[in-house]
């Protein structure tokens, strides 16, 4: 098992939550849920006051239902409820750390559009997702790399499970851990203007982006690696003339929430050094963790991917200097730091982290926020 | 009742039911409906991750229902030992083929296996690797294969509304039979 170093105490001052966040920003949340994954994506504005939000897992329906009820009280709410609030669930795989939730926030939430993996699971919380999804009347989605859905200006990527390993599902040897629907989000990209009655697109650097890994392990992320290859521009006059070839660099992140709680098998060093992440989040348990999440060698790997020290022999710098934390972190007042959210302008310039003291069994209540420095 | 059809007509009223439990004298050669439903979740190094729920009992749509989140307990167990015990006491719960059952018994575990097991866990621990196979109490029935069956329908009822008549299915069925075993015969 890791032993993870307490953070300073004093790089966690207390503040407002709710006055970091602007209107045109996104605000990211990874609950802590123990060895589970609960994350709640907040879109930008769509109407003065008004946002809607993406789900992506729900380890247990109280805690994501309870930040709902937090983020919609108050006399100038986050998030005020409305209709059709969550345009989009996605339960990533079918293990109960992950879906156990999701049927309760179907019925109480009525999503518009469910995303899960077409991994068909004899597992408890999969009968009762399918029950719920039978009963709520909601479209449903079993999609694989490539798929794109625009929510406004924020777009989402699929990029696992590639097509191949959802050909393989689960009779040949794909691991329900493989079936995991990972994601890209990036914004903005409503990237184009009018002006004088004409459309034209508009070349901005690269967008905002956050790569949500839920429990893919080594095989899909080479198969992510082969979807999205990283391509150099081509620099021919005629390529640059017709803004042809200019290079992608699809898996490079803002934000990367580390797949599989830091599992040895949820990552490699290049995937990290492909995405170099200014933030790298891991959800889990740590001392209460049944499989010794975080795992010593998959952290070893992110450290060096975001730092080499291979060569130089030099000692990595401190977790939260790499942008590195975990939900199941802890100050050195051995206060528990609990859920992560991120605030995030659409310049990429703000990327404020945001700590709230929650253990896995309590609700996030935004009066305990602290801002890392 | 909720609005459960996609495409399609809606379907008649359904009379109310008591929920029995699943397979109960219908699918298994004994009556395991006391037992928990065991899946294993995750295989890692030596040890064996579980989710523990009460055993299902069945909608009146046929749907098979667990209860709350709150009723699923998550454990972690030694990987070995199960295995010893699977290999020593594992029953079949369906006919099958013969030489199937043996070659089952001895299958190694993997993740989607689906045991009816009389579990003595402790209360409020996860980590039972030290307990070996004492969580287990009696033998261990595999059901992973009716599991997945019922996996697969409960994802189609999902999907796909309203549920095709047995006799739209014998009909099917019938014309497309299924290819001879054998060869026919070369003239």
């Amino acid at each position: 098992m890791a032993e993870l170093k307490a953070v300073p105490k004093d790089l966690l001052k207390s503040g407002a939550f709710l006055d970091d966040c602007d209107p045109d920003d996104l605000v990211y949340f990874l609950l802590n849920v123990g060895d589970g994954d609960a994350q709640v994506l907040l879109l930008p504005e769509d109407s003065p006051g008004k946002r809607q939000a993406v789900v992506v897992d729900v380890a247990k329906s109280s805690k994501t239902l309870d930040l709902f009820k937090t983020l919609a009280a108050g006399e100038k709410p986050l998030l005020p409820d409305r209709p059709d609030l969550i345009p989009l669930v996605v339960a990533s795989h079918p293990h109960e750390d992950h879906i156990a939730g999701i049927p309760k926030l179907l019925k109480e939430k009525a999503p518009e559009e469910i995303w899960e993996p077409g991994y068909y699971y004899p597992g408890a919380g999969f009968f009762s997702m399918m029950q719920a999804i039978e009963a709520a009347k909601i479209r449903h989605l079993q999609p694989t790399s490539g798929l794109v859905r625009f929510i406004g200006p924020v777009k989402i990527t699929v990029l696992s499970p590639g097509i191949s390993l959802r050909n393989r599902f689960d009779s040949y040897g794909i691991d329900t851990n493989n079936s995991s629907i990972a994601l890209k989000v990036e914004y903005p990209m409503n990237r184009y203007v009018e002006r004088n009655g004409d459309r034209s697109a508009v070349k901005l650097p690269r967008p905002v982006r956050l790569l949500l890994g839920a429990d893919a392990q080594t095989l899909s992320w080479a198969q992510v690696q082969i979807d999205f290859p990283q391509l150099e521009a081509n620099g021919s006059a005629v390529a640059e003339a017709l803004q042809k070839a200019n290079g992608v660099d699809p898996l490079k992140a803002d934000l990367f929430k580390i797949a599989h709680h830091g599992s040895k098998h949820g990552i490699s060093l290049e995937l990290i050094e492909l995405a170099k992440p200014s933030l790298s989040l891991v959800s889990s348990d740590l001392a209460g963790s049944r499989y010794g999440f975080p795992h010593l060698v998959a952290l070893e790997q992110i450290r060096e991917a975001l730092e080499a020290t291979t060569t130089s022999g030099k000692k990595h710098s401190d977790d939260w200097e790499l942008g590195l934390h975990y939900t199941c972190g802890v100050d050195t007042a051995k206060a528990e730091l609990g859920s992560i959210a991120v605030v995030l302008s659409k310049t990429g310039r703000k990327k404020s982290i945001w700590r709230f003291g929650d253990s896995p069994s309590q609700s996030l209540d935004l009066s305990g926020a602290r801002r890392f420095a | 009742m909720p609005q459960r059809i996609l495409y399609g007509p809606p379907l008649p009223p359904r009379a109310a039911e008591p929920r029995r439990p699943w397979g109960k004298g219908y699918i298994f050669k004994e009556d395991i409906s006391d037992r928990d439903y065991v899946v294993v979740e995750e295989v890692a190094d030596e040890y064996v991750g579980i989710a523990v729920s009460p055993w299902p009992r069945v909608c009146e749509d046929g749907g098979l229902d667990f209860g709350d989140e709150e009723d699923r307990r998550p454990a972690l167990v030694d990987r070995t030992s199960f295995q010893r015990r699977l290999a020593d006491r594992r029953v079949v719960a369906y006919e099958m083929p013969a030489g199937a059952e043996e070659a089952l018994r001895a299958r190694p575990l993997a993740s989607g296996d689906v045991f009816a097991i009389e579990t003595k866990l402790p209360k409020g621990r996860e980590d039972l690797r030290d307990e070996k196979a004492g969580w287990i109490k009696g033998t261990v029935v595999d059901v992973t294969a009716m599991a997945r069956d019922a996996a697969k329908a409960s994802m189609l009822a999902a999907l796909s509304g309203t549920p095709m008549s047995v006799d739209e299915a014998t009909a099917l069925s019938e014309s497309h039979p299924e290819p001879p075993a054998e060869p026919p015969p070369q003239a």
